[in-house]
């Protein structure tokens, strides 16, 4: 059972901040995610790792499961990326 | 070409590395969780924190790390990486109640603590130089370390205000986000 995927508002200028490939690949994680949603509702941050040139970029990225409604909402991204 | 174009075109060619997060301390958290719930204890982390958490101020100054000890140092602050990402389910309670969010700030005040320390030992591990940096176990508290500083931005209190304006229908699909974000890039 794949799951809808929402995006609150606030999140969004949030991804902005992100290059814009690393943007593509959290958009990517979601879909992969709501293909194979986990199996309890809750809050939890979804760690996601990307090595470019060296230097590693971690985002995390803050999900709502609702297993009832079957949607996995995105409420916010916080990032670890260290200055070019 | 637009941006868009070009990053699904480097997907195609080689996609980009993912270290996937390691199984190296699950043995070591799954035996706590044994325990734990053998003993009925609800700590909030695993017996040797208050080891890690109060010790790396301990470590000699001045002389660069023997590798034996910096392994032993990586593994026991991944184990504690590992016992705290156990209870990531209790990071951000979508409730007001105040034992559920008295929880999620004692675990964020963890979390805090262990990346001081992390980096304290980051610190010392990179006077060894370059060998030592590219270790495995090295590069993979690295990450969790930047992980853990991009979880302490983040309050419950927070979560809760964005939880309660999605609930009032304050969202875009997916769809529509993708659409807005590639404008900026595909004017």
């Amino acid at each position: 059972v794949s799951y809808a995927l929402i995006i609150a508002r606030d999140a969004l200028p949030e991804l902005k901040r992100l290059d814009f490939w690393l943007q593509e690949e959290a958009f990517d994680e979601l879909e992969e995610l709501a293909e194979d949603p986990p199996h309890s509702s809750g809050i939890r941050p979804y760690r996601m790792i990307r090595l470019r040139d060296d230097t590693v970029e971690a985002v995390i990225l803050h999900l709502w499961v609702d297993t009832a409604a079957a949607t996995i909402t995105l409420l916010g991204v916080d990032a670890d990326i260290p200055p070019r | 070409v637009c941006a868009a174009t070009v990053h699904q075109a480097a997907k195609l060619c080689a996609k980009n590395v993912f270290l996937p997060q390691s199984d190296n301390c699950s043995g070591v958290a799954k035996r706590w969780r044994n325990l734990s719930s053998r003993t009925g204890h609800a700590k909030i982390a695993g017996p040797h924190q208050e080891f890690y958490m109060q010790a790396v101020d301990l470590l000699p100054a001045g002389d660069a790390l023997p590798e034996q000890m910096i392994q032993r140092w990586v593994a026991a602050a991944l184990t504690e990486a590992a016992a705290l990402r156990d209870l990531d389910d209790q990071l951000y309670p979508a409730t007001e109640d105040p034992v559920p969010l008295d929880r999620a700030r004692r675990l964020h005040a963890m979390w805090e603590q262990w990346a001081e320390q992390t980096e304290g030992l980051l610190q010392r591990i990179a006077s060894r130089g370059e060998p030592t940096q590219a270790r495995k176990d090295v590069v993979q508290l690295r990450q969790e370390n930047s992980w853990a500083r991009a979880l302490l931005g983040r309050t419950p209190r927070m979560i809760l205000e964005r939880l309660e304006k999605v609930r009032e229908g304050d969202v875009v699909t997916i769809e529509e986000a993708r659409r807005e974000l590639r404008s900026d890039h595909c004017p």
